[in-house]
């Protein structure tokens, strides 16, 4: 008798918890809730951010964040500051031996910038679970974004040919998902820079960036065949041309790494893209900054351009003699 | 009349579960005017919950007639409860995560995040301006003590820049870098101060016979040896003057400027796990004290799942003797590993000249301070033969059945032997031909 009873009693008390996590809080809660109205929200929508924290609400759970935060001198990436403007840094990869290894350290570079939003947009097609993981797992607040090259753009073989514009296609895609994301008439303030990942960059450009209006530019090392290419400044601090040898009449002589553009311009002007056909090698980075800005517009930064932030470094192509025709090293571990 | 008295308890029980609102709408936690809630609030009201289920509890259990059972019925109700708060912190846990108050706290959060964002960047500078100080004196980890030489070149810096980036992330970590050059060159001085980690500068010329000469292929003599022989002997030197039990303790690490490290070789969970599942344990407690062994399974449960290193494993950082794992992109393979059968290094796979005692490339390994220390004479040979140099290094010190594999038993690769390009040069050397070449005095 008392066994029927007790039973009865657990299956009380049990049974409205069960209800109470199954039905109630999935549909009764969220339809009375308001409607996210933050656009910074909606601009992550796509990000598969690890903030879980974030998406609580309540003051205590924040408050509990930063006991942690002592304990952890190092937090990654920064928190979030509702003063800072986002970079949205895009990166197009693709696949090769050395692809983990220069993610990993481009990670390991951007885990130190407040405010960052990565978007990376892999030449392939579909999401491969290599950088699906490596961004789970890094925490950086990212979108990870894919579109294919088609064969007759792709590089043959592994000649750097300088006519064929190698990421055109995945920069672009993340200029239109930006420009979807955001709207036109968007005030989120941000700045669109657009980096390699085989490149090195130092964290003062990431600041240097940060206060760009329209578009600025900087030297970059190891491009053009010289030391560093950088814009020539005048008294004023205006640009007025080019320190290069490599065609220094190009509208734009500056690589890719070397310029960062405030978001509301390219959301001002939607039809401004990398050009993909007819570009001549060396004019890629032309055929965007025609459209948005011109020469009189340009910030210098890094010390009126006489100090340099950011590397153009290539890594090797890893000799892989020993792996013979069927593949020595077993192909399921990852590198 | 007794079960109906306690049925009428049970059925207002469920009441006061199901529908949450009711109470609050008789109960000064009201919703009226406030389209949302928070969770702060839906969190008091479970509280209140709660007490109405003891108070429950306790009537259907009290009525009970038998007295054999008095002592089961506290067991009953306690368990009973625990039942109870085990729902509860599971839907807090998934439930809460539904949540949205921003419109709520915005203004609030604003300011927060503000103030948050500047006092992370003062704690940063507090540290920068510490780092160069002597390391601390209480570490809770061993230090893991990384051993870089480096020579000048057009990508030193940049290499240094980035593998500073990564050293960054890493605590109790004391960088060695050591120079090939007969003084510090303020390049490397300037970088070392301004990446704000704990450094030690160095610098050790190598004889003009066993230095590569321009064109020399990278492999046709050993590099860094004297380097490292002299990183060496300073950390011998170091602990020596300053003895003490702590200072034994620590890991030695080998760390050519040109290769890519992930954060987990050092053994680095990442902190949005942590935090996670340490705000779940604050929140846990600060409610709910016994909940604490509830929470206990959560962590291990989220640890596991989402495949992670728990806190209490390492991986460079327990390092007894040696340790080693698979470097990626070396040997002319993918990557070289030892093979680890029975939690021991049975042979090493490797495709280049497998019968070295030990095959595998400095970034392969790490070994404890307490090792270096105790054999005094254990240096890089540079008279070894080609692939010889880490051979050498380990002949003496560790057996190969005394290797600690790491990375999951040697099947993951957390670190890459990159290499980087020798950037062209044509049209800067053609102006400095003219003489004019770009400006010396901006350092790239």
């Amino acid at each position: 008798m008392p066994k029927r009873r007790d039973i009865v009693a657990i299956v009380l008390i049990v049974l409205p918890w069960t209800l109470l996590i199954t039905v109630w809080h999935q549909s009764a809660i969220t339809p009375l809730l308001a409607k996210r109205k933050d656009d910074r929200r909606d601009g992550r929508a796509n990000s598969r951010n690890t903030f879980a924290l974030k998406e609580s609400c309540s003051l205590q759970n924040r408050d509990i964040v930063e006991v942690v935060r002592t304990e952890y001198v190092y937090s990654r990436p920064p928190p979030w500051s509702d003063v800072l403007p986002t970079i949205h840094v895009i990166t197009p990869t693709y696949s090769r031996p050395v692809q983990k290894a220069e993610l990993t350290r481009l990670t390991n570079t951007l885990l130190h910038v407040p405010n960052l939003h990565w978007l990376l947009v892999e030449d392939s097609q579909r999401r491969t679970t290599l950088v699906s993981r490596l961004l789970q797992e890094t925490g950086l607040n990212y979108t990870h974004l894919n579109v294919e090259t088609p064969r007759n753009y792709k590089v043959r073989g592994d000649t750097r040919d300088p006519r064929i514009p190698r990421g055109t296609i995945q920069r672009n895609l993340a200029l239109r998902w930006l420009r979807e994301t955001f709207g036109r008439n968007s005030s989120q303030s941000g700045i669109v820079y657009f980096a390699d990942d085989d490149n090195t960059y130092s964290l003062k450009l990431f600041e240097e960036m940060r206060s760009t209006k329209k578009v600025s530019v900087w030297p970059v090392a190891f491009v053009g065949g010289l030391r560093y290419e950088s814009p020539k400044v005048n008294t004023l601090g205006k640009v007025y041309g080019w320190k290069t040898v490599f065609d220094p009449h190009r509208p734009f002589a500056i690589d890719m790494a070397g310029f960062a553009v405030n978001l509301r311009l390219i959301l001002s002007k939607p039809q401004a893209y990398f050009k993909l056909r007819g570009v001549k090698g060396g004019y890629q980075e032309s055929s965007l900054l025609r459209e948005l800005v011109t020469l009189s517009d340009l910030e210098p930064k890094a010390a009126n351009c006489t100090k340099v932030l950011v590397w153009h470094t290539r890594t090797e192509k890893p000799v892989l003699v020993n792996e013979g025709k069927k593949g020595f090293t077993d192909s399921n571990v990852e590198i | 009349m007794v079960k109906a008295v306690k049925y009428t308890c049970a059925f207002v029980g469920i009441l006061f579960k199901i529908f949450p609102y009711s109470l609050a709408l008789t109960s000064k936690y009201s919703y009226r005017g406030q389209p949302q809630n928070t969770w702060k609030e839906l969190a008091l009201l479970h509280d209140l919950q709660h007490i109405s289920l003891l108070l429950l509890e306790l009537h259907v259990f009290g009525r009970c007639h038998f007295p054999i059972f008095l002592i089961l019925k506290l067991g009953k109700s306690s368990l009973a409860f625990v039942l109870s708060t085990v729902l509860s912190v599971t839907s807090q846990t998934f439930a809460g995560q539904r949540c949205d108050c921003s419109e709520h706290d915005m203004p609030k959060d604003r300011t927060i995040s503000r103030l948050r964002g500047e006092l992370h960047r003062f704690q940063e500078q507090i540290r920068k301006s510490e780092a160069t100080k002597q390391p601390q004196k209480q570490p809770a980890k061993p230090t893991i003590f990384v051993i870089t030489p480096t020579y000048a070149r057009l990508v030193q810096k940049a290499e240094l820049t980035r593998l500073s980036q990564t050293f960054l992330h890493v605590p109790q970590l004391h960088w060695i870098v050591v120079e090939d050059s007969p003084h510090k060159t303020p390049l490397v001085t300037d970088l070392m101060v301004k990446s704000g980690l704990t450094y030690t500068h160095l610098h050790m010329p190598t004889a003009k016979d066993r230095k590569l000469l321009e064109g020399d292929p990278s492999w046709l003599k050993p590099r860094g040896v004297e380097q490292r022989n002299e990183g060496l002997r300073w950390l011998r030197e170091d602990r020596r003057a300053h003895p003490g039990g702590d200072n034994q303790q620590g890991v030695v690490y080998f760390a050519d400027d040109d290769n890519t490290y992930s954060l987990q070789i050092f053994d680095e969970v990442g902190p949005q796990h942590v935090t996670s599942a340490f705000s779940l344990l604050m929140k846990t407690t600060s409610l709910h004290i016994r909940e604490v062994a509830v929470f206990l399974f959560f962590y291990c449960h989220n640890c596991r799942r989402k495949n992670y290193y728990p806190l209490v494993s390492c991986q460079m950082r327990s390092t007894q003797r040696v340790s080693v794992w698979p470097v990626g992109l070396v040997g002319g393979m993918k990557y070289e590993r030892p093979v680890v059968e029975g939690g021991k290094v049975v042979r090493f796979h490797t495709g280049w000249r497998p019968s070295r005692p030990f095959p595998m490339d400095m970034a392969g390994f790490a070994l404890s301070l307490k090792l270096v220390l105790a054999n005094p004479e254990a240096c890089f040979d540079g008279d070894a033969p080609m692939g010889f140099l880490e051979s050498s290094f380990l002949q003496g010190l560790v057996t190969m059945d005394e290797l600690e594999p790491k990375a999951d038993n040697c099947s993951k690769v957390l670190v890459w032997h990159t290499r980087t390009e020798k950037p062209k040069m044509k049209r800067e050397e053609a102006l400095q031909a003219q003489g004019l070449g770009s400006d010396h005095g901006v350092e790239v």
